[in-house]
């Protein structure tokens, strides 16, 4: 058994461990930190596929930015965070009847998938090839996204800039 | 969009005139004194700890009245005639064993005020500022350098001493003015009383004589007796102050070998109340009387704690008069004295009124 | 053969931590020194002799024996889990820093981008600390540091990508490498805050965000103790306590020498060929991040904290279309130059 082996089965048991945590939490905000631990368990398996920017990007954008929009969300929303949150089981049967149809659909997929083994050759970068890709062959979904991201930043600072001018004015 | 750059601009040289600032104060020397091992020297006049040089105490009893938190505790014991306590090193005949003299320096707010009473400048301020103790009563110090025996021993003398002088004065049946004053003073003033009747031997004015012996101590309690408060006081005296303090007072007024003092005392008095100063001024005749004065009036005014029931008493008069009376009873010359001082006296009004009364 | 590789791993690893704990214990009592020279005192004097050098030795021994309090109503496996959280997320992110020529943690070809990505998780354990102590101040200074660091990475990110730009690169190795010599103007050395004006502006852009991340005054508002009494380490004692400290002056430490290697060359000397060399370049390296951290200090201690409104007012308003539009610049510059 490699480093990789162990390293691997280390990453895949933190993902599902926390998931399943996440999951059967009665407590909404141990729920949040235990995605946290899930996604850090995803990029660490993306790092194992040498796919280390979108490891990283994960980290940055779902561990440093949307995980915290939800514990932000979490926290501001109720007044609850003290006491705990009160997680119900509903919807028992539609829901299992959807999760055996998603695990259905997977199971179908994983099984009449022509799987091909690919080396483990390590390459000697890992973002170039993706930098040409998105350069050339994406290049106007990634211009799209980019000009979408812009605007909303620009969005976000008139609000910002509307909001910081009240005080002002007071004064 | 030039408002903007001025206004960083203007942020940007804040910051950086900030920062030099801050960075030439890096750069200079610090200004902290290492102080366990560094020490800055205090001025001479720092006020940090309390020294009593006992060489030079007459047991005036001065700054005990000057202190306005009473940290200073002294006891007394008339000497007898046959002990020579020696001078102090200004020339003052010493006549008191000063068998207790404690100074509490945790009550002690420094105000220095026991100083400048001194007659003898015996009493001072150090600059030893590190004295502090795990128990508060290690910071009641004892200058006193009498061991409790030769106390016991001093003091057995002087009573017997007193009892002596008592046994003479009731054959001389002139005494039992005195022997009142005595109870009611108590024991001290009782002794000093006797005391001064044996110096000046002379029964009609025993009082007055103890007062005028001792000079500064004599005069002091003079003082406060001839000041419109002093009218007051010898109701306190009594009651307030059973100390030789009070009783010498009385006397004091009626002796005051200087009749021209009381007068003047007197006149200052009413004026002494504002300004305790002024008094002292006006009675540079005894060293003493500035102290004293100061002592008295603040005492009977400031002090009503001490002597509340004189005070009030002395307002009233009548109500001191018969405190007062006592001294009456004790020196019929007192009487004659006290109202020569009253025609001076008028200048104040309690002053003036109780003479009156008691006349 | 496996066991060999991890103990190298493990030895490897040591390094920065080595690093990070001494420059810690030094960072501490230098901070305390500065503030006394600042202030016309002294600082510690009495702990190790010559200007109490091991005051901090002093200190952390006495954190060692301090008692573990974990309030009677906290979340007592966050509260547990968030110093370690946050030390390793410092720590995590030195990996991809180059310390010299010839020893970097990892030579990551996303370095720069990996060191981003993992300080995030400062924020995350910062909120974790805060909501685990069940304390008003502690979920406060949480909120606003998350709010703050999140602000904040924007124009820090805007800033790195014009050096990233101008550099070519992630790799802080390359981008490091690419800056030796002294060709600028003849003499000056290669940084890249010398060879392009509007990377100046960057720079001024990236510290003040780092100051802003890194917790420091003026933005020291997570634990702006006159307000907060300690923020979100509020409920924390001891080791507890002292791992958060470590974190902090540990991302300090970091983003200083990140902002060392992106603008002032990194490990190269400044000297050109003279005093070069694997260990040289460590101590140019330290050198250039440890005088980022003193100005850090020397800024603590002269301006004043900022007000929630006015730090946000100042990230959204100013410095994130400032750093917008200074990457625009740097971008022109570079097609033209």
């Amino acid at each position: 058994m490699s480093l990789t082996t162990i390293l691997f089965y280390l990453f895949a048991l933190l993902t599902l461990g926390s998931a399943t945590f996440m999951v059967f939490s009665r407590n909404i905000v141990h729920a949040a930190f235990a995605m946290m631990f899930t996604l850090l368990g995803v990029a660490g398996l993306y790092v194992l596929l040498y796919a280390d920017f979108i490891a990283a990007t994960q980290i940055l954008v779902y561990v440093g930015g949307i995980l915290i929009l939800i514990l932000f969300g979490i926290m501001l929303t109720t007044q609850g965070f003290t006491s705990g949150f009160k997680t119900l089981t509903v919807n028992l049967v539609p829901g299992i009847g959807l999760a055996l149809l998603a695990s259905a659909g997977l199971i179908y997929v994983f099984v009449s998938s022509p799987w091909t083994s690919v080396s483990m050759e390590a390459p000697k970068t890992t973002i170039t090839e993706m930098g040409m890709l998105l350069m050339h062959e994406y290049m106007l979904p990634f211009q799209v996204t980019g000009l979408l991201l812009l605007v909303a930043i620009i969005g976000a600072l008139l609000m910002a800039t509307k909001i910081s001018h009240k005080p002002k004015k007071d004064s | 969009m030039r408002n903007i750059v001025k206004k960083g601009w203007s942020t940007f040289r804040t910051i950086f005139t900030g920062m030099g600032i801050t960075i030439r104060h890096f750069f200079s020397p610090a200004v902290t004194l290492q102080y366990p091992d560094e020490r800055e020297e205090l001025p001479k006049i720092a006020r940090s700890k309390l020294f009593v040089n006992i060489d030079d105490c007459i047991a005036c009893d001065q700054c005990v009245r000057a202190c306005p938190v009473n940290c200073i505790e002294i006891d007394t014991v008339k000497a007898t005639a046959d002990v020579d306590l020696g001078r102090t090193s200004d020339g003052k005949q010493k006549r008191m064993w000063v068998t207790r003299f404690d100074i509490d320096m945790a009550k002690c707010m420094y105000c220095d005020l026991c100083t400048f009473p001194c007659p003898t400048e015996c009493i001072y301020m150090i600059q030893d500022y590190e004295y502090s103790e795990y128990d508060r009563n290690n910071l009641v110090y004892n200058f006193s350098n009498l061991s409790p025996e030769k106390i016991e021993e001093v003091t057995r003398k002087a009573e017997e001493d007193k009892l002596q002088k008592e046994q003479q004065a009731e054959t001389e049946t002139v005494t039992t003015k005195p022997g009142k004053t005595a109870k009611q003073t108590g024991s001290s003033s009782a002794k000093s009383i006797p005391g001064a009747k044996a110096t000046s031997g002379a029964k009609s004015i025993p009082g007055a004589k103890p007062k005028t012996v001792p000079g500064a101590k004599s005069i002091p309690g003079a003082k406060p007796k001839t000041v419109p408060g002093a009218k007051t006081i010898p109701g306190a005296k009594p009651k307030t102050v059973p100390g030789a303090k009070s009783v010498p007072g009385s006397k004091p007024k009626t002796v005051p070998g200087a009749k021209t003092i009381p007068g003047s005392k007197l006149k200052t008095v009413p004026g002494a109340k504002s300004v305790p100063g002024a008094k002292t001024r006006t009675v540079p005749g005894a060293k003493t009387i500035p102290g004293a004065k100061p002592k008295t009036v603040p005492g009977a005014k400031t002090i009503p704690g001490a002597k509340p029931k004189a005070v009030p008493g002395a307002k009233t008069i009548p109500g001191s008069k018969p405190k007062t009376i006592p001294d009456a009873k004790q020196i019929p010359g007192a009487k004659a004295k006290t109202k020569s001082g009253v025609k001076k006296v008028p200048g104040g009004g309690k002053g003036s009124q109780k003479p009156n009364s008691e006349e | 053969m496996i066991t060999e590789s991890i103990l190298l791993l493990l030895l490897f690893a040591l390094i920065p931590l080595i690093i990070i704990l001494i420059y810690a214990l030094f960072a501490i009592w230098g901070e305390r020194k500065v503030a006394g020279f600042i202030q016309d005192r002294l600082g510690p004097m009495r702990v190790g002799g010559w200007h109490g050098w091991a005051q901090s030795f002093a200190d952390l021994l006495k954190l060692i024996q301090k008692e573990d309090i974990i309030p009677a109503n906290a979340d007592r496996f966050l509260f547990r889990l968030a110093p370690f959280i946050m030390f390793a997320a410092s720590y995590a992110a030195f990996a991809v820093l180059p310390f010299s020529s010839s020893f970097i943690g990892s030579n990551l070809d996303i370095g720069v981008f990996f060191l981003l990505a993992i300080t995030s998780l400062l924020s995350i354990s910062v909120i974790m600390g805060g909501w685990a102590s069940n304390n008003k101040w502690s979920l406060f200074g949480a909120m606003r540091s998350a709010a703050q660091m999140v602000s904040y990475e924007v124009p820090t990110i805007m800033s790195v990508l014009s050096v990233i730009v101008v550099a070519g690169s992630l790799n802080l190795m390359t981008v490091t490498e690419m800056q030796s010599g002294n060709d600028t103007l003849g003499f000056l050395p290669n940084w890249l805050i010398l060879q392009n004006p509007f990377l100046i502006i960057a720079f001024v852009i990236f510290f003040i965000s780092i100051l802003a991340e890194a917790h420091r005054v003026p933005f020291d508002l997570p634990e702006s103790e006159s307000e907060l009494v300690a923020g979100f380490q509020t409920e924390y004692s001891g080791m507890r306590w002292a791992m958060f400290m470590l974190a902090e002056y540990a991302d300090m430490l970091l983003l200083s020498l990140l902002g060392a290697v992106l603008f002032f060359g990194g490990w190269n000397s400044p000297f050109g060929d003279f005093m070069a060399g694997p260990a040289w370049g460590f101590f140019w390296f330290m050198l250039k991040g440890l005088l980022l951290v003193f100005v850090m200090m020397w800024i603590r201690w002269t301006l004043p904290r900022y007000r929630v409104d006015q730090l946000m007012y100042l990230c959204w308003s100013i410095l994130i279309p400032l750093s917008f539009l200074n990457f625009v610049l740097i971008a022109l510059w570079e097609m033209i130059f």
